[in-house]
């Protein structure tokens, strides 16, 4: 069973992609805490296949949770979860350019079914 | 020609002359005149003197003719006289020397003048008067002539000359100080009046006319008309002058708040742009903000429509997923206007197959609209040929995802025909449905902000259509379809128009690149 790290500021976010994903057959881990996210994934490296990370967090962002857990693992496929404009061009110059690749950036809100086969996507794809 | 040298010419000059020519002939008229009077005078000594000798004559008494001569050349004027008899043979000359009696004298005095003239003659010579008279006595017994100098005369005639001489310079002299005087008195005044004129004319009404004006004639009075004037161009060009000055300062004045105003402007413009950009980073932030519980809400109500049999009940969370769709939907939306009308509408132009994306997004379509809605039949008319644009992908999917969705919305039961038409270098895009067709009334209005709102959409998914589209270079209509029986059931057709990029261009860009 695929294992999912998912980090998002916003609790009722982390409990509905849980609920979503765990009915699709995944195992789910959420935090609200970027810092204990990272506390937790040191603990944990290695268990995980997917870890989804939301970009506007407080203590930590996204991106800067990235970078750290790059540090501790440098295979593991990272998937964004935004708000933000995944599309506009502006977002795109703000985000570092060791960072982008257009499949790992979810622009929220996005219906289940296609939650699901993005998801997918992602996991099955071999890891670059 | 200048009035001084006309005054010359036409005045001075002829009066000159006419006294001149006055002169000449007045010098001719007294000379002979005078010549007349000696003449007569000559004429009558020597009348007498004939008179005179006719006793000595008579009886050849050569003392008494002697001193009778010796009486006649008591006349200065006399140079010489001669007694002669009738033949014209000299007696005597009146001097002891040349007293003969019937013989010639010495050469000098061989005379026989050859004139012998019975009553009196005279002859002009050079300097010399000759005259002639006949000493009668019952009949002519003899002559006497008497020569008179003419040099006595010419003194007379040299002082006449240059008494006229005198006359015409002191004439010369007069005419002159009078046409002195006019020039000064006529020519000075005019050439002050046309100097003062052109001074005037430069603006310079600083001149004094005061003293020709003066005058009690035409000058005078020119004088006085100029100064006239003078003073009323003098307080025209002040009233001017004042009304310019007042103008400048009005006009400084409005210049100087023109300028205040200007940075009044500039401050609330720059306020206005702040405003705006904060007005930008609010929906920005706000529709960020909003996207955010929009997520747990759609997905755990999908996760409860899964979950739950109760027919009545899946009702109730259709109608809150439809809703929470809908807020999603007008959240993008005002999303995109604000982009659009801050111009901060930017495109991720690629290349890619037009066709390729059209047919993509028309599978799509047609796998959700088989599940749904049997009544709608979606038609994938598209070209197989290539049409490569280069364009922002997903704006354009957005604007033919918009445009089909329009379609379903009016079409309960149909077909929706999508299709690419190449023309020139455009293609067109068009979708055409068979649904309620367009109100007559909103088809002016049909692309601008809010004007379907009716129709139970978020009223600016057109707006946001035309202007993606337009932001391409291309256009955007609507059209209803008149192919049904009363012209507008027949649904309604919506195209746009991309240009398209020709494939040596592509390869032109290409080698471009390599290089």
């Amino acid at each position: 069973m695929k294992k999912i790290l998912i980090v998002d500021d916003e609790p009722d976010v982390n409990l509905s992609l849980k609920i979503v994903l765990e009915n699709n057959g995944f195992k789910v881990d959420t935090f609200d805490d970027s810092l204990l996210a990272l506390q937790n994934f040191r603990e944990q490296a290695g268990l995980y296949d997917l870890i989804i990370l939301d970009i506007k967090m407080p203590k930590m962002s996204g991106y800067e949770l990235y970078k750290e857990i790059r540090k501790i693992d440098d295979k593991i496929k990272v998937c964004f979860f935004t708000a933000s404009e995944a599309y506009h061009e502006e977002f795109r110059k703000s985000v570092p350019a060791s960072v982008w690749n257009e499949d790992c950036y979810i622009q929220k809100p996005i219906n289940n079914k296609e939650l699901i086969k993005r998801i997918n996507n992602i996991i099955t794809t071999s890891s670059s | 020609m200048k009035l001084a040298h006309k005054l010359i010419v036409i005045v001075i000059v002829p009066i000159i002359l006419f006294s001149v020519l006055f002169e000449i002939t007045f010098y001719f008229i007294s000379r002979n005149e005078i010549i007349e009077r000696y003449k007569e005078e000559a004429v009558s000594l020597i009348s007498l003197a004939a008179q005179e000798l006719r006793n000595p004559l008579y009886y050849l008494d050569l003392d008494g003719l002697e001193h009778s001569i010796k009486n006649i050349k008591q006349n200065p004027n006399i140079k010489s006289v001669y007694v002669m008899f009738s033949d014209g043979r000299i007696i005597t000359d009146g001097t002891s020397e040349n007293k003969r009696y019937n013989q010639t004298l010495n050469d000098d005095f061989d005379i026989k003048s050859k004139k012998s003239p019975d009553k009196l003659l005279v002859e002009i010579g050079k300097d010399v008067l000759h005259v002639y008279a006949p000493v009668v006595v019952t009949e002519k017994i003899g002559m006497v002539r008497a020569d008179f100098s003419l040099i006595a005369l010419d003194d007379i005639l040299n002082n006449l000359i240059i008494t006229l001489v005198m006359i015409g310079g002191i004439i010369s002299i007069v005419i002159i100080i009078i046409g002195l005087f006019s020039y000064n008195s006529i020519s000075k005044p005019i050439i002050k009046l046309r100097d003062s004129a052109n001074e005037i004319a430069k603006g310079n009404f600083d001149v004094d006319i005061k003293k020709i004006s003066l005058r009690n004639d035409e000058i005078g009075e020119l004088s006085s008309q100029l100064d006239h004037m003078k003073d009323s161009i003098s307080s025209v060009n002040k009233h001017l002058n004042r009304l310019v000055q007042e103008r400048t300062k009005e006009l400084e004045i409005a210049n100087e708040e023109l300028k205040q105003n200007e940075i009044v402007l500039k401050k609330s413009n720059e306020e206005l742009k702040k405003l705006d950009r904060l007005k930008d980073e609010f929906i920005s932030v706000a529709s960020h903000e909003l996207r955010t519980p929009i997520q747990p809400i759609l997905g755990l109500s999908e996760v409860l429509h899964d979950k739950i049999k109760d027919t009545k009940q899946i009702e109730l969370i259709d109608a809150i997923i439809g809703n929470a769709k809908r807020l999603l939907q007008l959240t993008e939306d005002i999303l995109e206007v604000t982009k659009i009308e801050s111009q901060s509408l930017k495109l991720n132009k690629e290349r890619f197959n037009l066709s390729e994306l059209i047919s993509t997004i028309v599978e799509e379509y047609k796998n959700e609209i088989g599940k749904d809605n049997g009544n709608i039949k979606l038609v994938n008319s598209i070209i197989k040929d290539t049409v490569i644009i280069e364009a922002d992908r997903h704006r354009i999917s957005q604007v033919i995802s918009n445009l089909i969705d329009n379609a379903i919305k009016f079409t309960k039961k149909g077909t929706i025909t999508i299709s690419i038409e190449k023309k020139d270098d455009w293609a067109i895009v068009s979708i055409k449905d068979t649904g309620t067709g367009i109100e007559p009334e909103i088809m002016p209005k049909l692309f601008s902000k809010f004007a379907s709102k009716s129709y139970q959409g978020t009223g600016l998914g057109l707006f946001i259509c035309k202007s993606i589209v337009e932001a391409h270079g291309g256009k955007i209509w609507a059209e209803n379809n008149n192919n049904a029986a009363d012209g507008k059931k027949g649904g309604a057709t919506f195209s746009f128009t991309l240009l398209i990029i020709k494939q040596e261009q592509t390869i032109n860009k290409e080698e471009q690149i390599d290089n």
